[in-house]
């Protein structure tokens, strides 16, 4: 049976960095996920090692509470101020002209997940990440959001299916323009 | 869409996540087998969630792993040199705060000194208070 979060959290508190690895290794690929959705692709690693790296700071501090959602809201709150700085240097720099590669190719690769993601408000975002991402389920999501587990849910069945929609309108789109060539 | 299916595809929504009741989940089946359009649904709505996923989650984490552990090494180290700093620098200023008690002390308890530190008493307060005349002679030019 798995050492639970809380007694790891115990554990680190009290000196034991493998604790803290041991919680990493659960939580890495999750936390990269949810900045990846929430920034981008581009940032999310730098995101990811900042949010454990605070938390491995915070030591002496850390409660013995839901160390998810300390790890989750550390995570949103890094993104939500990397957002911010993005967002007033996108102001002070101008937009180049030419694109620098083949904005098709760019798409398929590289902003499909920008543009799935883009069809949804930042709370359809934020509650689609911490449930595909970070794996909350509808009690923490509720706890969370301070939602009703009934809300999420139904919450969740429409952020689906506009992703739903958005995936069959695009390859509706490729299979046009695969016509036309 | 009617007003059903709604329900069932919020009911296979919850199903993905593994949030859904017996009750809800054979009423999720006994709709597909004849609606055709939830059972589109369903494969499309599965079919985006794989995709977000093979997205969202890295395929590797080599790179961070190295760099959060470069940064965890630094963040020991400054620590270890604020530990080192923090008994070099004091020390002199434990010495000199330690040396300042003695002298206080050495110097209040010095044969002569005591008297100072106890209360005035009628005899000594006399003794501070009245100047004797040889006293004011000393400054009068004549003496000088």
């Amino acid at each position: 049976m798995p050492v639970s979060d809380a007694e790891l959290v115990t554990r680190f508190r009290s000196g034991d960095d493998l604790a803290y690895v041991l919680l990493y290794n659960r939580y890495k690929r999750q936390v990269v996920a949810f900045c990846r959705g929430y920034v981008g692709g581009d940032e999310a690693e730098d995101l990811a090692h900042d949010v454990f790296l605070r938390i491995y700071r915070r030591r002496g501090t850390l409660q013995d509470g839901n160390f998810r959602a300390l790890l989750f809201k550390t995570a949103r709150n890094l993104c939500l101020n990397a957002l911010r700085s993005k967002s007033q240097h996108l102001q002070l720099e101008a937009f180049p002209e030419q694109p620098n590669s083949d904005p098709e190719t760019d798409f398929a690769t590289r902003n499909l997940l920008a543009y799935l993601l883009a069809r949804l408000t930042s709370e359809e975002r934020e509650l689609l990440l911490l449930r595909e991402a970070a794996g909350f389920s509808y009690q923490e999501l509720g706890d969370f959001l301070g939602k009703k587990p009934g809300t999420v849910r139904v919450q969740l069945y429409r952020i689906r299916d506009k992703l739903r929609t958005a995936l069959v309108q695009l390859k509706q789109q490729e299979q046009k323009s695969g016509q036309e060539l | 869409m009617a007003k059903n299916c709604e329900d069932i595809r919020t009911f296979i929504s919850a199903q993905l996540d593994g949030e859904i009741t017996v009750r809800e989940r054979n009423l999720v089946l006994e709709h597909l087998v004849s609606c055709q359009q939830c059972r589109e649904f369903l494969n499309e709505v599965e079919e985006a969630r794989g995709l977000l996923r093979s997205l969202l989650f890295p395929h590797t984490t080599e790179s961070l792993d190295l760099r959060l552990l470069e940064s965890l090494r630094a963040t020991q180290t400054r620590q270890v040199r604020w530990w080192k700093r923090g008994l070099t620098v004091p020390l002199p200023v434990a010495a000199a705060v330690v040396l300042a008690l003695l002298t206080a002390l050495l110097w209040a308890l010095a044969p002569g000194r005591s008297r100072n530190f106890a209360p005035a008493t009628e005899e000594t307060a006399v003794r501070t208070v009245v100047i004797q005349p040889q006293d004011v002679s000393m400054f009068t030019p004549s003496a000088m």
